[in-house]
């Protein structure tokens, strides 16, 4: 299978992440952080002592940031743990990343060589809805300590799926992938993520045909049995389950196509009950609801003013005059 | 309750109250008293977020029902200032217990288009009891159990909200009660749309009093404005 490789070996941030355990740094997976992560990281409130930089093949410090140290209940548990986290640039040069306390230099990891990823099989454009068996191939360099593959699933009708972390640790990468509730359709890619340990390579398949699942339209609102005063308007909205444009969701009024789309709303609808109902191709559902007239249905026979204000009272339990 | 799909934008709310007096009327007919109300509210764009979770079990302890991770999540959302989520399954579900579930979903996240930032919460979930995690090293990514009080606590510690102190219940390591609106008592009465009963003598979600735990206006209040647009 043709793919297509985005390469973003020099990102210009890492966020380092890490906890302490008995006075060790045990690593965690690093990651390149997205342009909603940088804005949203935030700073370290205080000098925690704990820092990482990028050094360059002189060790030559090039970037510094302090990391943030948070010490952090597992809460409803007597559990706890010691997390450090720090959002490091990487300025062109740096060959190691260095995580420190004060001047004790803790842990450090270098900057791998290039490397690419490649798909080690051809993929069929077409795929059973089946667990289908995948394999990558690094090439380049040996993954080393903190390499990872994410996998993701992208259908045009639906949001990315993520699919499972790999720990990459040898030139090839072996995942299962579990084709079976996928959201399908023509034009699905298969995208695989390796994160080298400091830079992100993104490999994206060619397009992918899998079986589309039958889709089915969900009524959310209104929901049965609601009443609506008839100077007003019925909120319509509806999802669909399985795959398929929402465009395509057709809402019938009384045995009347009346609108399509996935939301919109219903006006001018005669008092009285009414069958709404929702199509998606050969499959319906509908509820009922009832139209009411505010003005009819509260006869005006009575004075505007409530006897609550006016009339005699009758106290339950203590008169008012008793509160003090 | 309004439907979500109409707290949009300006909207003109009547409430029409009708009292019936049986047999007052003369002739022994039923007496109506009506009365309405008409007010303008304006709603407030508040920020989609759609939640993710993965189960996950171990030698030791079963995974939580998958059930009972979208009722905690459903009835979470409902407690917080966004629309009603949507809530979706990871795969493979339940995962085997490694040490560093939460680790492994930040790193999944932000490999994700569209879901490192909080458009998108995801966590691993334990089942009853297993307690739950936020960290600020892994934004928008955490662990907790099936609970609705635990699961708002760590969607409300990732919006920056820390411990609320509690003497009976704990924890010690946040905010002081007596700094806080009525002691992190919850004063009004909360309505469980999903119980369709009333919640009363609740204390604030931010405390460790899971059993009450409920939100609170200040706390509303200040997640309100954390979440944004």
């Amino acid at each position: 299978m043709n793919a297509r490789v985005e390469r973003r070996r020099y990102s210009d941030y890492v966020i380092v992440r890490g906890r302490i355990e008995a006075d060790r740094f045990i690593p965690g997976w690093w990651v390149t952080p997205s342009r909603e992560m940088l804005e949203a990281w935030p700073p370290p409130s205080e000098d925690s002592g704990w820092f990482a930089a990028a050094v360059d093949q002189e060790d030559r410090v090039l970037a510094r940031a302090v990391a943030t140290v948070t010490d952090a209940d597992v809460c409803r548990t007597d559990d706890f743990q010691i997390d450090v986290g720090a959002l490091l640039p990487l300025p062109p040069g740096t060959a190691a990343v260095v995580i420190a306390e004060n001047d004790r230099e803790v842990y450090r990891r270098a900057v791998p060589a290039q490397a690419n990823i490649a798909f080690a099989e051809v993929l069929p454009e077409r795929l059973e809805r089946e667990s289908t068996r995948v394999a990558l191939r690094i090439q380049g360099h040996l993954p080393g300590e903190g390499a990872y593959v994410v996998l993701r699933w992208e259908a045009p009708s639906s949001a990315p799926w993520p699919l499972q972390i790999i720990a990459a640790e040898a030139a090839e990468v072996l995942a299962e992938v579990d084709l079976r509730n996928l959201p399908g359709g023509r034009g699905c890619r298969l995208v695989a993520v390796y994160y080298d340990g400091i830079h992100t390579i993104t490999l994206t398949s060619e397009e992918i045909e899998l079986e589309p699942r039958p889709g089915y339209p969900v009524l959310i609102l209104p929901l049965p049995g609601m009443q609506f005063g008839a100077d007003g308007c019925v909120p319509l909205e509806a999802e669909l389950d399985g795959d398929g444009d929402t465009g395509d969701l057709v809402w019938i009024v009384d045995g009347t196509e009346t609108k399509s789309g996935p939301r919109g709303t219903l006006e001018g609808l005669d008092v009285g009950r009414h069958v709404i109902g929702l199509r998606y191709q050969q499959e319906e559902t509908s509820i009922e609801i009832e139209i009411v007239d505010p003005a009819l249905s509260m006869p005006q026979t009575a004075t505007p003013t409530p006897p609550w204000r006016v009339g005699p009272a009758t106290w339950l339990g203590l008169p008012p005059s008793s509160y003090s | 309750m309004l439907p979500a799909a109409l707290a949009v934008g300006e909207v003109t709310l009547t409430c029409y109250v009708q009292a019936r007096s049986p047999g007052t009327k003369a002739g022994g007919d039923d007496l109506y008293y009506n009365s309405s109300a008409t007010t303008k509210l304006r709603f407030h764009q508040r920020r989609n977020i759609r939640f993710r979770y993965q189960r996950w079990d171990s030698a030791t302890v079963t995974a939580p029902p998958d059930a009972s991770c979208r009722s905690a999540l459903r009835v979470e959302g409902t407690l917080l200032p966004i629309p009603d989520p949507p809530i979706d399954a990871l795969s493979p579900n339940p995962v085997p217990s490694n040490g560093r579930l939460v680790e492994d979903l930040f790193a999944m996240k932000s490999a994700t288009p569209g879901a490192s930032g909080p458009e998108e919460i995801w966590f691993t979930m334990g089942n009853f009891g297993q307690g739950g995690v936020a960290l600020p090293s892994t934004p928008w990514t955490g662990a907790t159990d099936p609970t609705r009080a635990v699961s708002a606590h760590e969607v409300a510690h990732m919006f920056n909200q820390s411990h609320l102190n509690h003497p009976v219940c704990g924890p010690n390591n946040g905010d002081a009660l007596s700094a806080f609106p009525d002691n992190g008592q919850v004063i009004v009465i909360g309505w469980d749309q999903w119980a369709n009963q009333e919640m009363r003598g609740a204390t604030d979600l931010m405390s460790y009093c899971w059993a009450t735990a409920w939100m609170s206006p200040e706390r509303w209040h200040r997640l309100f404005l954390k979440v944004g647009q």
